[in-house]
C-alpha cells in the first residue's frame, strides 16, 4: 500500500467523487439522452434511498449528457427542501439559489420565474441546441400545487424556443402518495406533462452488475499514471494476478442471504460502495486474499448499514 | 451571481448595451444592486473590468456617451446599441437599414440614460416585461446579425478621421436620400481610393496556381524586355513605358468617346438623372463648396474624369495647373492614370507589353477611374456639410472590389491579365440616390460665375447623348482654352 499520506486522498476514501458507474445510472443517462433527443417535456426516477440516484444526478452535471449535435446539453439541478409554506414562490426561490442567483424577501414569483428564465438563456447561449435539462431532486417533499411552478418556466421556456426537459428524481415508495394525488383529473395538465416517462432506478440486482462494478475497482486509477484502485490497496496480490472482479459471487452469495431473509430487491449503492470500500481498503490488505472468509464480508455489510436500513417496524 | 443576459450579447455592443443587457436580465435588480452584486463601492473599475469581459472590444476603442442620442429602434428593440452609431457618416443602421432615431419609436420619449433604464418598462428602449421579452426583444436579437459591423469598424479603425462623434450635427436636415441606399453608398465609397493604382499595379508578379483564378477572365498579351537592344517595341518607344508613347490621334479620342458614351448610358440607365452638367472642376476646394447647394456626383464624378481623359489623351499632358485638382489632391484622391506605368518587373528585368493590350487596359483603367471618382463624390456629397475641413482624410490603401480577383502572372513569355468583371461598373452600386436634375442645375448655375469656366461647360442629355462631331468639337474648345491659359501663365 502506499503511503499514508497519499492514502487517504483516494478516491474511495471519497466515495462522492468515486467515478463508478452502475447499470442503474448508465440506464437513467440513456433515458435522459432519450428524452432530450425526442424534445420530452418530463420524466420522473424513482428509486429507493440510497440507491444512488443523487448520484447518477451528479455525474450527469459533472460530465453532461449529449445533444444529437454532440453538444453539451446545459444541465441545471436542484435539490428541493422543505419549507414551512409549500408554495410556488418557495420553490422559484429554490430553483434560483441552486443556481446561486440573488434575491431578495420582496422578489415576487413572477420576478423570481424571470430571474430564473433568463438564468436558463445564459446557460444554452453558447450551447449550438435549445436543449436544457432540469433536475429536481427529492420531488416528493414538493405539494400538488408546487408543480405548477415547473409548468410555468416550461411554457415560458417555450415561448422563449428552448426545450426544456425537466426530471423528477424522488424516493421509492415517500412518492407514491403524491404520484397519486397528480394522477387526479385536477392536477392532469402536470400529470400528463412531466410524468409520462417513468424511470425505476434500482440498486445491482444481480452477481453481473456486482461483477460489472468490481470490474471497474479493477480498471479505475488513481492518479491517472498510478495503479488501480485495487492496486492501490492490493499491490502483491494484484502483481500475482488477482482481481477484485474474483469476489462478485461471493458478494453475491452473501448477500443474497440478506436478500431474501429481509424481501429487498436490490443493494443499494450507498450499502454497496461502502461495503466494498471497507473490504479494499481495510479487511483484504490485513487478511489477505486468500484467507478473507464469508464473515469479512457479513461484516462489512453489517458495517455498511444495509442491515439497521432494513429494520422496520412490525405491523 | 447574476444573470449576464449572454442572449442578448453581440459584437460591438456599447457599454450601455451591456448594463442595459444586464438590467433586463436580472427582472427587479437595481443599476446599484448590481454594482453590489459586484462588490462595488462606488462605480470602481470592478464594473468597467465587467463591461471590458462583456464586450467583444475595448471599451475605451470608440468613444461613446453612456447615454446614446441616436438609436436604431430595431436595435434598441434588440437591447442592442454599439458606440459605432456616433460616426456621423453613418447615416443608416448597417444591421436594419433604418434611419437612426432621437427618441424611443414606442414611447416617443429621448433615449434613457444609464440611470432612467429600470424605470423604463418600454420595450422600445427600457426594461421590457416578460411577455415583451418573449415576443419582442429575444426573436430580434437572436435575428440579429451584426456582420455589417464589422465593415463599420474596420472604416472607423482605418479613417478614423471621418468620425466626429463630438461634432454637433449642425447641418441636420433631412436626406432626400432613401437611409437604406446612404448606408450602400457610404460603405462603397470609403473602399474606393487606391482600386486604380491596384488594378494597374497588381501585387508582385507571382506564378499563380490556375485553380485560384478559377472563373475569371483572362487577356494575354505578348512581353517585350525594356531594353534598348531588344525588342521592336522598346526601340519604338526607346525605352519608355508605352502608354506613355501612345500619341493622340483620331483613334484614341474615338476610343474615349465610346468609354464616355458608355459610361453616360450606365449612369442614365441605372440613376434618374435626365441630364449632365460637365464643367470645369479645377477651382473647386472643400472650402469653397456651397452650403446651399450639393454637389452632384454623378455631374461632378464624370467632368473630372473628362477632364481627365482629353487632357490626357488629347493634349498629353499631365502635370501642372491643367489638371490640378484640388479637392481630389485634399483628399487623397490624386492618383490618376499617371501612376500606371505600363511596365513589368520579372525576374530582374523589366518588360512591356503590347500596344493593343496597353490600349485595352488603360480604357479599362478609365472606366474604373470613373468608378473611383464616382465614389469619392457620393462621399463628399454624403458629407459635404460635416466634413472636418480643416484635415484631409487619411488614405489608406484597402482593397476594392473590383479588383480584387485581379491578377497578374507570366507565363511561357506571355502576360496574363486575370480579371474579376468584365464590366467593372456593375461592380458598383446603382446610384438612385443621387439628387435630381434641377438640384444639379442649381449646384452648377450656383457656381458657374465663380468656380466654372464657361467656355468648357457641356450638357448631355439622356434622350440626346453626345455625338462623336459634338465630343469632337469639345475637344478642339479644350485645346483652345489650354492654349489661352497657356499664353496668360
Amino acid at each position: 500500500m502506499a503511503n499514508n499520506s497519499s492514502v487517504y486522498s483516494h478516491p474511495i476514501f471519497r466515495p462522492r467523487q468515486m467515478p463508478i458507474t452502475t447499470p442503474a445510472m448508465t440506464l437513467v443517462r440513456d433515458e435522459l439522452t432519450r428524452c432530450v433527443w425526442t424534445h420530452q417535456t418530463g420524466v420522473i426516477i424513482t428509486g429507493q434511498s440510497r440507491a444512488g440516484k443523487t448520484s447518477a444526478c451528479r455525474q450527469i452535471k459533472r460530465c453532461p449528457i449529449l445533444n444529437r449535435d454532440g453538444a453539451s446539453v446545459p444541465v441545471l439541478y436542484v435539490s428541493i427542501r422543505h419549507r414551512d409554506k409549500p408554495t410556488i414562490k418557495s420553490v422559484f426561490r429554490q430553483l434560483c439559489l441552486s443556481s446561486d442567483l440573488k434575491i431578495s424577501d420582496r422578489d415576487n414569483s413572477d420576478t423570481l420565474c424571470r430571474l430564473y428564465f433568463h438564468h436558463i438563456l445564459d446557460r444554452i447561449h453558447s450551447s449550438p441546441s435549445p436543449n436544457v435539462l432540469l433536475l429536481v431532486d427529492e420531488f416528493q417533499r414538493l405539494s400538488p400545487d408546487q408543480f405548477d411552478a415547473f409548468a410555468e418556466l416550461y411554457d415560458v421556456s417555450e415561448e422563449g424556443d428552448i426545450d426544456l426537459t425537466t426530471a423528477f428524481i424522488g424516493n421509492d415508495p415517500e412518492c407514491r402518495g403524491l404520484i397519486e394525488k397528480l394522477e387526479s383529473d385536477e392536477f392532469a395538465h402536470i400529470y400528463g406533462r412531466f410524468f409520462g416517462h417513468w424511470i425505476a432506478f434500482t440498486g445491482l440486482v444481480s452477481e453481473q452488475q456486482v461483477a460489472s462494478c468490481l470490474r471497474q475497482y479493477d480498471t479505475l486509477r488513481y492518479p491517472d499514471d498510478g495503479p488501480s484502485y485495487t492496486g492501490f490497496f492490493l499491490p502483491q496480490a494484484v502483481k500475482e494476478g488477482w482481481r477484485f472482479e474474483s469476489l462478485a459471487p461471493d458478494l453475491w452469495r452473501i448477500f443474497s442471504e440478506y436478500r431474501s431473509a429481509a424481501r429487498i430487491t436490490s443493494w443499494g449503492m450507498q450499502s454497496f460502495t461502502s461495503t466494498i470500500n471497507t473490504l479494499l481498503s481495510d479487511v483484504l490488505p490485513h487478511c489477505g486474499v486468500e484467507n478473507h472468509s464469508d464473515e469479512h464480508i457479513h461484516e462489512c455489510i453489517r458495517i455498511s448499514g444495509l442491515l439497521p436500513g432494513l429494520v422496520k417496524p412490525k405491523d | 451571481m447574476f444573470n449576464y443576459g449572454s442572449v442578448l450579447h453581440q459584437p460591438y455592443e456599447s457599454a450601455y448595451a451591456t448594463i442595459r443587457r444586464a438590467l433586463v436580465s436580472n427582472p427587479g435588480r437595481k443599476l446599484h444592486r448590481l454594482k453590489n452584486v459586484l462588490q462595488l463601492p462606488n462605480t470602481s473599475d470592478t464594473l468597467n473590468k465587467w463591461l471590458r469581459q462583456q464586450q467583444s472590444m475595448p471599451k475605451d476603442d470608440i468613444p461613446g456617451p453612456m447615454t446614446p442620442t441616436r438609436q436604431c429602434p430595431e436595435c434598441a428593440a434588440a437591447c442592442f446599441h454599439t458606440n459605432l452609431y456616433t460616426l456621423r457618416w453613418l447615416n443608416a443602421c448597417p444591421i436594419h437599414g433604418c434611419a437612426f432615431r432621437y427618441s424611443c419609436a414606442i414611447c416617443g420619449r429621448p433615449w434613457p440614460k444609464l440611470s432612467e433604464l429600470e424605470k423604463r418598462d418600454c420595450h422600445g428602449c427600457g426594461i421590457p416585461s416578460k411577455d415583451d421579452f418573449l415576443t419582442y426583444t429575444l426573436p430580434l436579437a437572436r435575428k440579429m446579425n451584426t456582420t455589417e459591423l464589422e465593415v463599420v469598424y474596420s472604416l472607423w479603425k482605418v479613417s478614423g478621421k471621418l468620425c466626429l462623434p463630438n461634432l454637433r450635427e449642425r447641418f441636420d436636415y433631412c436626406y432626400d436620400l432613401n437611409p437604406r441606399l446612404m448606408w450602400v453608398v457610404a460603405d462603397e465609397v470609403d473602399e474606393l481610393y487606391p482600386s486604380l493604382v491596384d488594378h494597374l499595379m497588381p501585387s508582385n508578379v507571382v506564378r499563380v496556381k490556375q485553380a485560384t483564378y478559377r472563373g475569371l477572365y483572362c487577356k494575354e498579351a505578348n512581353l517585350h524586355p525594356l531594353d534598348e537592344d531588344a525588342g521592336p517595341l522598346a526601340n519604338l518607344t526607346h525605352g519608355y513605358p508605352l502608354i506613355k508613347r501612345v500619341r493622340p490621334n483620331q483613334d484614341a479620342l474615338h476610343d474615349i468617346y465610346l468609354v464616355f458614351k458608355g459610361i453616360s448610358q450606365w449612369l442614365f440607365r441605372v440613376s434618374d438623372h435626365r441630364a449632365c452638367y460637365i464643367n470645369d472642376y479645377r477651382n473647386l476646394t472643400t472650402s469653397r463648396l456651397s452650403t446651399s447647394y450639393r454637389i452632384c456626383p454623378i455631374c461632378s464624378a464624370l467632368s473630372v474624369w473628362l477632364f481627365h481623359a482629353s487632357f490626357r489623351e488629347n493634349l498629353n499632358v499631365s502635370t501642372g495647373s491643367t489638371e490640378s485638382f484640388p479637392i481630389l489632391y485634399n483628399h487623397g484622391m490624386d492618383r490618376f492614370l499617371s501612376l500606371g506605368r505600363p511596365q513589368v518587373y520579372f525576374r530582374g528585368e523589366y518588360f512591356t507589353y503590347d500596344e493593343p493590350f496597353s490600349r485595352w487596359l488603360y480604357r479599362r483603367s478609365l472606366m474604373i477611374l470613373f468608378i473611383d471618382l464616382f465614389k469619392f463624390f457620393q462621399l463628399l456629397a454624403n458629407i459635404q456639410r460635416k466634413l472636418m475641413r480643416t484635415e484631409p482624410f487619411t488614405v489608406s490603401r484597402m482593397s476594392h472590389h473590383v479588383i480584387r480577383k485581379c491578377g497578374l502572372s507570366i507565363h511561357k513569355g506571355k502576360l496574363r491579365f486575370l480579371y474579376h468583371l468584365r464590366d467593372p461598373l456593375t461592380a458598383i452600386s446603382p446610384p438612385h440616390s443621387i439628387q435630381t436634375s434641377m438640384a444639379c442645375k442649381a449646384f452648377h448655375d450656383n457656381n458657374a460665375a465663380r468656380l466654372f469656366n464657361p467656355y468648357l461647360y457641356l450638357r448631355v442629355n439622356k434622350n440626346n447623348l453626345c455625338t462623336l462631331t459634338e465630343f469632337l468639337d469639345y475637344q478642339n474648345s479644350l485645346t483652345e482654352n489650354f492654349i489661352l491659359m497657356c499664353k496668360k501663365t
